[in-house]
């Protein structure tokens, strides 16, 4: 089987796309996948995760993956710098020498390992802070991921645990993180706890605005209290950010221009799963400070 | 009411999910349970995420209750981040409490 792929598309296109040409969607195995990107000129975070969603899901049921030569030089550099065109290989260490090797704007490719989170945020923070946020603190991003990472592992039931890929942009100092699972989705999933409950089940546009409303869980583990989306929201304002999230049939954005006020479309075809991307201005991070305060009830 | 000083980074290695937090809590559950007033420094902590402190501190509410709980917990050393979320994660808690 061989993918094409045209990122010069809209990202609803692109979801289609994906949920088309998913493992699960093929009668019959799939001896071999090969990707060929020679029609494709650049591609971004959001379109590089949720790939690799669609290649490793492939991976893991057996299928060889392999990727077509192609000569645009700029996105060959830009794949390779990321590990893309070797991480399904082999003879590929997926962890070893993960922020050591790097020296980019973009941290490789990572696929969320539960055992392995909080070591990758402290040092994806680092990483940025160290090299091109010198005075700043990259908390927001630390946290971001952080929220980000809980809410696929508690809650997205996905067969790929999901994948992350974290770019800066020197020039206007926007950070951008896209993160991608191929579980339930987050409509599908609080209806699902609406309806066990014995609730009214909500339009997918509803469920996704649900999520984010502070105090509202669907309970995926007894810990669950309902803050993680509402904490990330709080963040993504609070530095200037956008956020776009994709789960089953509806593409939810909202953005501090906007006051955080929730803007979307439905989509043509469902996509099973959850895409997030998040713009964090690091402009509005604080600056590194040593000041101590003590919380007084 | 007896005190004791407890340094979160000497307890958790990690701040980031439930399970980092299980340790904490263990022993603020521990100490609560004693009627012992903590005095908790967060200096030097890494960034606090909401999966950390349901586990660490919205545990111990459902234990103890919140009035309890801040009457038994003095925050401390926090950096400016760490004392914004931890404002805010009490701040609403007590707005949840009055719903």
């Amino acid at each position: 089987m061989k993918l094409q792929i045209n990122t010069d598309v809209s990202k609803g296109e692109w979801v289609a796309f994906i949920e088309q040409n998913r493992c699960k969607n093929q009668s019959g195995s799939v001896a071999t996948l090969e990707i060929d990107f020679s029609m494709s000129s650049f591609i971004e975070p959001f379109y590089l995760v949720s790939l690799a969603c669609l290649i490793e899901e492939y991976s893991i049921n057996g299928t060889t993956i392999s990727f077509s030569p192609f000569d645009k030089l700029e996105l060959r550099e830009y794949l390779l710098s990321g590990y893309f065109l070797s991480f399904w290989k082999k003879s590929f260490d997926r962890y070893e020498d993960y922020f050591t090797a790097s020296n980019s704007t973009s941290l490789r490719l990572w696929k969320i390992d539960s055992t392995k989170v909080s070591e990758y945020v402290y040092k994806a923070q680092n990483y940025y802070e160290i090299r091109y946020l010198q005075e700043k603190n990259a908390t927001p991003l630390n946290i971001s991921l952080a929220e980000l990472f809980n809410n696929i592992i508690e809650h997205s039931a996905s067969p790929v645990s999901g994948f992350v890929l974290n770019q800066y942009y020197p020039k206007n100092g926007k950070l951008k993180i896209a993160l991608c699972d191929l579980g339930v989705g987050i409509a599908h999933k609080i209806n699902s706890y609406l309806a066990g409950k014995g609730e009214a089940t909500l339009s997918d546009k509803e469920a996704i605005i649900k999520a984010f409303e502070l105090s509202f869980s669907s309970k995926s583990i007894p810990q669950n209290r309902g803050r993680g989306l509402d904490t990330l929201k709080t963040i993504v304002l609070s530095c200037n950010g956008t956020l776009r999230l994709i789960a089953n049939n509806y593409s939810l954005s909202f953005n501090v221009k906007g006051k955080g006020k929730f803007d979307g479309f439905s989509l043509k075809n469902e996509f099973c799963g959850t895409l997030f991307e998040i713009i964090l201005d690091t402009n509005a991070f604080d600056k590194k400070s040593e000041d101590e305060f003590d919380l007084l009830f | 009411m007896k005190t004791q000083n407890i340094q979160v980074t000497d307890i958790v290695q990690a701040t980031t999910t439930n399970a980092d937090a299980m340790p904490l809590y263990l022993l603020l559950k521990k100490e609560m349970t004693n009627d012992t007033c903590i005095v908790l420094s967060f200096r030097d902590a890494t960034p606090l995420s909401s999966s950390f402190l349901n586990t660490a501190i919205g545990n111990l509410v459902d234990d103890f209750g919140l009035d309890y709980v801040k009457a038994h917990l003095k925050i401390v050393q926090c950096s400016k981040s760490v004392f914004d979320t931890l404002k805010r994660y009490f701040d609403n808690l007590a707005k949840v409490q009055d719903l």
